[in-house]
């Protein structure tokens, strides 16, 4: 990324083309001719993998060598001479595609591929015009049985890519070559179908491939490559903020696709960003405003009658109880643009800080836990710095599914050999690759830290310069340490004492060490005192302010980062300025049961689903039930929606300009692509609509127009702007004229010295089963869905991939139960129960069970209970499993 | 280097052993096996048993009372056509004698235990070879220099006590007592023993890279490549079945050069016979402390896997081989970085041939000196040759490099079978070419052969004679290498299989004048454009043919006639009626019914229904069948 390079790197001359460039040792002949606008054809190259030398497409030939050489893995050495368009090696390039042309169905008509197809490229380039040894399809069946992956093996010129994405890049390996010679095919192992191979689906091997052979199954025939329009964009679903290119056509969303060597993906996405945005064509976009009417339906209304409607409603409740009486939920996947207005339209227009975002949910812990002890409550380095640490911890953090393409870089730390530890109750994708796999008790994280921190201060691992020079606390902190063993924190957890050892060992030594940390770390009771421990931690071994060390606090959503930056907190201005004590507003939590008090009299709610997302639902759907007023701003009639007074139709991401800012503190643009369905609006003019009809002087021509008045109020942004964004996005803090900061507290902290903290007694917090309610249950993501579904599960690329909620159940367990896979089970709480579908499998230990939050038919967070202060929600709760007959 | 005193010399870590009287060699090799050697083995057990007069033992045992007899299962000794072959040692007041019989059967084997073993004289119209007899075949081993091949055929090579005997671990105990990792390399590198691989490349540069390359964490490979694939080569696996430890002992003398401690051997799964002995000899050796931890007392210690491949070719080269440890397709990766610097598991390491191999702990012993006397200008030492074909001794043939290859095929050989005239020699497997008679005093030295356009390679040697069609043979081995190609690189893997279905083409007598063309042009671009050595060399056969055989196409091409009677579609049967007395020999042979004819009148064959095989034309004693 944008670090300046401190040590000058010495560079050699190379003559290319006649032409002298200086490079740098270790480049490449092909990427030094790029660099200078040499085009040299390559068709196995995909910069994301190692070089390969298949196609041999990409002759040079190098002065001295025995013959010619691939320019994608020949590294320059000083005074190298290379010519890159000799005869002999145009003559080789035109051999190796009038062979691949001799196998290859000519099929291009109908090849998806077409104009965007380097065999067809090259042909052309090379004018092959003539097939000498005749033509010779191959015959293989394509393959069709993949929801999204559609496989034509006739096409494909065996270049690998997909073979070596899958493996080397995914850490997977659903492809591999099967036979030999000219019958080599790519194939399943087995021939098995890919679903079954480990495939997630995440069209990584579409991508790589150069021709048609690998096709997305679900836009084939739906829009030539040269018809399309596209728009670069960011993703909308989770915080990574992959960069990806939406193509349409016809006003409809066809395909998606990321470019590597851009964004903080490198071209790579997952199922979500690749095959999950179809529900922006869905046929349940809201297209006109709906107001309830007297009969209690809720019908159609023109934006005028609608406005009016709310308008009314807001005035009304705020004459009943004063700005107290109003409860604002911003979004976290909503831009920038639109946080920053809803948040100015509660404050400067109805004087009132009851707001806050989702948040609530677990991040707020970060953003209050990493402010009071390091200075910025985010994640302190970048999402490339993963892959160049020594040891990576990762602790509450189901990292493959809910951050999968940040996941990558575990993925490769772990294939070099680096120490990945993982912290998880349950035996995730992440903990299958760690070196030393914690299986703790649900609740029990603040107990495993401590009993980590306390064996690095009994080895003497500490980095006692580190804490001497830049930390204060410290003293205070060690005692903390005392009140517990390493041998009774690892009993309490219920790990080996010598596992827990070997972890703290491993990171403490490591020449850089970084930790990633998400949701199941800090949606629990003492979310703030386990980040804080985490901050401990990183301050006891001084992994901090250098390339792969500090904490990756990965947020849930895209704009999530975004939300708490734009000031929708109850507590936090924009760029977090605190609010004076005395006027802090309501979070959300707080919020419902005022409102199920009747104390507060409306509820304004913009692109979130609570309903579904928060704990206690049925208390949370009383909430909304018992407020007088409801607003709710979205595509879709959510299950919040349902319960509004007036649903305000909006656009979905892809219709909007705007910013997000993703979990690295990255502010990155989002790009219209796709005109607003019906009558729908962005957010941010809908707000605008409302503080108008409210008689607000407010006046936005664009996005940009609310995003530069939002950068001016916010020191982190105050150097950003729309065009400097535009190429890959900005890292907060980032003052006027700076370029970003990818790696915070290199130059020190903010208050002059990082805080430690003294630990909390760490007594496991979790729920406590018993004869009633005998197995834990721990609510999570996956990898396929995300938040409460809305946008997920209307993707039918995501759908043919899981469609209904899946619990999951220790094969131990399930035979006690009489449950077996597919089988329909009861899992109650005192809470309520849900019918989920059993998925028997020992990813789960024996007395938990694990269900996904993305399915209202089955809707966790009826089972869970809600919490008060600065995490709002819990994901775990004493249930008992039944099995359905 | 260690101190001599404290090191176990390998002489101590063997009992004595008495002297046997009788000394029975009998061949089980997999050739020796196949011709039945178990079986002979087993009546010479029994037989002398039977005499009353011998205790038959195994030589390790010193207990036997009055005549002692030993049976030794041996390896391969080379004269493959020759099998079953025995070696019988008497001695007598102090004078020894050998004698070699061949094509024994069990049947055979009683009169040599009556005329020979008990009565003293040998049966002489068995004998092959002897050392006081002129013999048909003593010439086979008359102009061989047998370095590689030294204990082969001598020694039992599942017992470990036999190697010890004949001097085996003495050069490792010299590096381990007496010199340096550098003066180890030195030697080898003075010695001038080149790769026996094929590719030539000299062991000891390739040690000394290995010795030199950094390791992320110290660790270091070596490796024995014994994945010997080319068509005709056998060497070997000769080598590992009839002398693993010689290859054992060079590769912990090479890894102690290159400071690794961990080795494999990979060794190709169709040698199920190599497998089961190095299984056996590294039990052995380790048991000894001849390999494992603190060698001979040392503290240099080499571990030795054994590992299988899965019957690709391509596992011979040396990244696909590594690929094969890992537990990875074997397909060749781009060089460099070359394995010395990042190999197994991304460690340097160092991979020598078994033939290589084989020769290092000769050279310890003897000094570079001795074995840079043997050889020729640039290519030192001796080298196995593997003579098949058309000969009339088929068999390894080690001989100092520079001899020619009319000395090899006629003087060892013996010339070709039933004394037809020469055609050619496929040299080098299917990367080697086919060199024709006017080539035949071409020297075995890599420089010389590289400039005819074959290849010393492996050391396959396949004659041919007139009943050899070039053009099928040239496909044939085209059609190995395009079936064995890894499919990675699109010149072998498409471009191979267009040039097949040309050859196929002009055997099958559809052959068009741009036929030849086509062929030159798709071998050279194959040549320069493809990944490995294995595509770089695979259209060798084809252009060596088309290089010294071309009359050969164009009758194929032009006249559709094929000289050898080898492609079938070219290739017509019919019986000179004036010749044909009627015995109906041929009827009988044909497989098709397609020869009809009344007994003791001219025959006729029915070209419409006639396979070509040419089974009656073989079995005509009248020349009555013609071929044309």
């Amino acid at each position: 990324m944008a670090v300046a390079h401190d040590t000058e790197v010495q560079t050699v001359t190379v003559t290319i083309n006649g032409q002298e460039v200086q490079a740098v040792p270790g480049q490449t002949v092909l990427e030094v001719a790029r660099s200078i606008g040499v085009e040299i054809p390559t068709l196995c190259h995909d910069e994301r993998l190692e070089p390969y030398g298949a196609c041999r497409l990409c002759l040079v030939e190098v002065e001295g060598a025995r013959g010619p050489m691939p320019a994608c893995a020949t590294k320059i050495n000083a005074g190298m001479k290379v010519q890159t368009n000799t005869e002999k090696v145009l003559k080789l390039r035109k051999f190796v595609i009038q062979l691949l042309l001799s196998n290859h169905p000519l099929d291009c008509p109908v090849c998806e591929a077409a104009g965007d197809c380097r065999l067809q490229d090259y042909a052309y380039e090379l004018q092959v015009d003539t097939l000498p040894w005749g033509w010779h399809p191959l015959e293989f069946p394509s393959r069709d049985d993949h929801p999204n992956v559609a496989r034509n093996p006739n096409r494909c010129i065996l270049c690998g890519r997909c073979v070596r994405i899958c493996r080397d890049v995914m850490g997977i390996g659903c492809w591999g070559f099967r036979n030999r010679g000219y019958l080599t095919i790519i194939d399943t192992p087995y021939n098995m179908p890919l679903e079954e191979v480990g495939c997630v689906s995440c069209g990584q091997c579409i991508s790589a491939c150069p021709v048609g052979a690998l096709n997305m199954k679900r836009s084939r025939f739906s829009a030539r490559h040269w018809q399309t329009a596209k728009t670069k964009t960011t993703c909308a679903y989770c915080s990574v903020g992959c960069e990806q290119t939406l193509h349409t056509f016809r006003g409809k969303l066809v395909r998606v696709l990321a470019k590597a060597g851009e964004g903080v993906n490198n071209g790579n996405l997952c199922s979500r960003g690749r095959f999950g945005m179809e529900y922006v064509n869905s046929p349940d976009r809201l297209t006109q405003p709906l107001v309830r009417s007297e009969a209690g339906e809720l019908v159609p209304a023109t934006w005028d009658e609608a406005l009016e409607r709310v308008a009314a409603g807001l005035k009304k409740a705020k004459s009943a109880g004063g700005c107290k009486a109003i409860g604002f939920l911003a979004s976290a996947t909503c831009t920038n643009e639109d946080d920053y207005l809803l948040q100015k339209l509660a404050r400067s227009v109805l004087g009132c800080n009851n707001i806050d975002n989702p948040a609530r949910l677990g991040e707020t812990a970060t953003v209050a836990g990493l402010t009071s002890t390091l200075g910025y409550g985010a994640m302190t380095n970048s999402i490339s710095d993963l892959a160049d640490a020594d040891a990576v911890l990762v602790i509450g953090s189901n990292t493959t599914a809910g951050h999968p393409v940040l996941a990558l870089q575990l993925v490769k730390a772990a294939r070099q050999g680096k120490a990945l530890i993982v912290a998880d109750p349950r035996k995730t994708d992440i903990a299958a690759r760690a070196r030393v796999h914690l299986r703790l008790k649900p609740g029990t994280d603040l107990m495993l830290l401590k009993g980590m921190m306390r064996h690095i201060a009994d080895s003497g691992l500490e980095d006692a310069e580190f804490i001497a020079a830049q930390t204060e606390g410290y003293a205070e902190f060690l005692e903390s340490l005392q009140s517990v063993t390493v041998d009774e924190a690892a009993a309490a957890c219920g790990v080996e004492a010598a596992a827990l050892r070997e972890a703290a060992e491993l990171y403490a030594s490591a020449g850089a060490a970084g930790i990633v940390y998400s949701m199941g770390l800090t949606q629990q009771a003492g979310g703030m005192a386990n980040v804080k421990a985490l901050a401990d931690l990183v301050l006891l071994t001084g992994n901090l302010g250098r390339p792969g060390t500090g904490l990756a606090a990965l947020a849930a959503a895209t704009n999530t980062q975004g939300a708490c930056d734009m000031g929708c907190l109850p507590d936090y201005l924009p760029g977090y300025k605190p609010v004076a004590a005395a006027s802090r507003g309501m979070t959300a939590p707080e919020m419902l049961s005022a409102s199920r008090a009747g104390e507060i009299k409306a509820l304004y709610v913009m692109g979130d689903n609570p309903v579904m997302s928060a704990a206690e639902q049925a208390e949370v759907r009383e909430a909304f039930e018992k407020a007088e007023f409801v607003v709710v701003q979205d595509a879709f009639l959510t299950e919040t929606a349902a319960l509004a007074d007036v649903v305000l139709p909006a656009c979905v991401t892809a219709e909007k300009d705007g910013t997000v800012t993703n979990t690295e503190r990255r502010v990155q643009l989002v790009r219209r692509a796709l005109e607003p369905k019906g009558d729908s609006e962005p957010d941010w003019r809908i707000v605008l609509a409302v503080a108008k009809r409210l008689g607000a002087g407010w006046d936005y021509a664009t996005a940009e127009a609310v995003f530069r008045e939002a950068a001016s109020s916010n020191p982190l942004y105050a150097g950003m702007s729309y065009a400097r964004l535009a190429d890959g996005g900005l890292q907060w803090p980032c003052p006027e004229g700076g370029v970003g900061t990818p790696v915070l507290y290199a130059d020190g902290f903010p208050a002059g010295k990082a805080r430690f903290s003294a630990l909390e007694s760490a007594e496991a917090r979790s729920v406590v089963p018993d004869a009633d309610y005998p197995f834990v249950l721990i609510t999570g993501r996956q990898q396929s869905h995300f938040g409460s579904g809305a946008m997920s599960r209307r993707a039918p690329g995501l759908v043919g991939l899981v469609a209904v909620a899946r619990l999951e159940v220790n094969p131990e367990d399930a035979a006690r139960l009489g449950l077996k896979q597919g089988d329909r089970a009861r899992v109650s709480s005192r809470r309520g129960s849900v019918e989920p579908v059993a998925w028997v499998t020992p990813r789960v230990p024996a007395g938990m069970v694990f269900l996904p939050i993305h399915f209202a038919e089955a809707a966790a967070n009826i089972l869970v209970a809600a919490l008060e202060g600065d995490v709002a929600y819990e994901k775990t709760a004493a249930v008992k499993v039944e099995a359905l007959t | 280097m260690a101190p001599a005193d404290v090191l176990k010399r390998p002489s101590t870590l063997r009992p004595r052993r008495r002297i046997p009287d009788v000394e029975i060699g009998v061949c089980l090799g997999t050739g020796g096996i196949a011709a039945g050697g178990e079986d002979v083995f087993k009546a010479f057990a029994e037989g002398l048993a039977g005499t009353g007069l011998y205790s038959v033992v195994k030589p390790r045992e010193d207990t036997c009372q009055g005549g002692c007899a030993a049976i030794t299962g041996t390896g391969c000794r080379g004269m493959c056509a020759m099998d079953v072959l025995v070696d019988v040692t008497t001695r007598t007041n102090g004078s020894e004698r050998t004698l070699t019989y061949g094509t024994v059967t069990p049947a055979m084997v009683p009169k040599i235990i009556e005329e020979h073993i008990v009565g003293g004289e040998p049966v002489h119209k068995w004998v092959v070879l002897s050392a006081e007899e002129p013999t048909s075949h003593n010439d086979f081993y008359a102009y061989q220099d047998r370095l590689v091949l030294r204990h082969c055929g001598k020694i039992d090579p599942e017992d470990i006590d036999d190697y010890l005997d004949a001097g085996g671990y003495q050069a490792l105990y010299k590096v381990l007592s007496s010199m340096s990792g550098e003066q180890v390399r030195e030697e080898v590198l003075a010695s001038g023993l080149r790769g026996r691989g094929g590719a030539g490349f000299p062991p000891g540069l390739k040690w000394k890279f290995a010795s030199e390359a950094p390791s992320v964490d110290g660790q270091k490979y070596f490796i024995c490549n014994g994945d010997e694939g080319d068509p005709g080569a056998f060497m070997d696996r000769s080598v590992l079945e009839g002398d693993p430890h010689a290859v054992f002992e060079g590769m912990a003398i090479g890894s102690f050069a290159i400071g690794a401690d961990q080795g494999y051997v990979y060794v190709r799964a169709e040698y199920p016979l190599a497998i089961k002995r190095l299984k056996i000899a590294l039990a052995q050796a380790e048991e000894r402390g001849l390999l494992g931890d603190n060698i001979m007392g040392s503290d240099f210690s080499f571990h030795l896997k054994i590992k299988e491949g899965a019957g690709a070719f391509v596992c011979g080269e040396e990244t696909a081989l590594m690929g094969s440890i890992e537990g990875r397709r074997g397909m060749p990766n781009l060089r460099p970085p070359f394995p010395a610097q990042s190999g197994l598991w991304k460690r340097p390491t160092n991979i020598n041939n078994v033939e290589s191999l084989a020769c290092v702990a000769w050279i310890i012993t003897n000094g570079a000196d001795a074995f840079a006397a043997k050889g020729y200008e640039k290519s030192k030492g001796t080298k196995v040759f593997a003579v098949t074909g058309k000969i009339k001794r088929s068999g390894l043939a080690e001989v100092p490099m520079g001899v020619t290859l009319r000395d090899v095929i006629y003087k060892i050989g013996g010339g070709i079978k039933n004394d037809k005239p020469f055609k050619a020699v496929q040299m080098g497997g299917p990367s080697g070419g086919c060199l024709p008679e006017s080539l035949l005093d071409t020297r075995v030295d890599y420089e010389e052969l590289n400039q005819t356009g074959a290849i010393v390679g492996s050391g396959g040697m396949v004659v041919l004679d007139g009943d050899n069609c070039i053009v099928d043979t040239a496909r044939f081995f085209l059609k190995f290498t395009q079936a064995e190609s890894c499919g990675k690189c699109v010149p072998c893997r498409i471009g191979t299989t267009r040039m097949l279905e040309v050859l196929d083409r002009i055997c099958g007598g559809k052959g068009v004048p741009e036929d030849i063309d086509i062929l030159w042009e798709l071998a050279e671009n194959i040549k320069d454009g493809s990944l490995c050595a294995l595509g770089g060399t695979a259209p060798n056969p084809v252009l060596t043919s088309l290089k010294y055989f071309m009359d050969e196409f164009k009758e194929h091409i032009f006249d559709k006639h094929c000289r050898a009677g080898a492609c079938a579609a070219l290739t017509t049967y019919f019986i000179d009626a004036e010749a044909c007395t009627g015995c109906r020999a041929c009827a009988r042979a044909c497989p098709v019914q397609a020869i009809t004819g009344e007994k003791k009148s001219p025959h006729s064959i029915d070209s419409d229904i006639c396979i070509r095989c040419g089974a009656c034309y073989e079995k005509c004693r009248f020349d009555a069948v013609r071929r044309k």
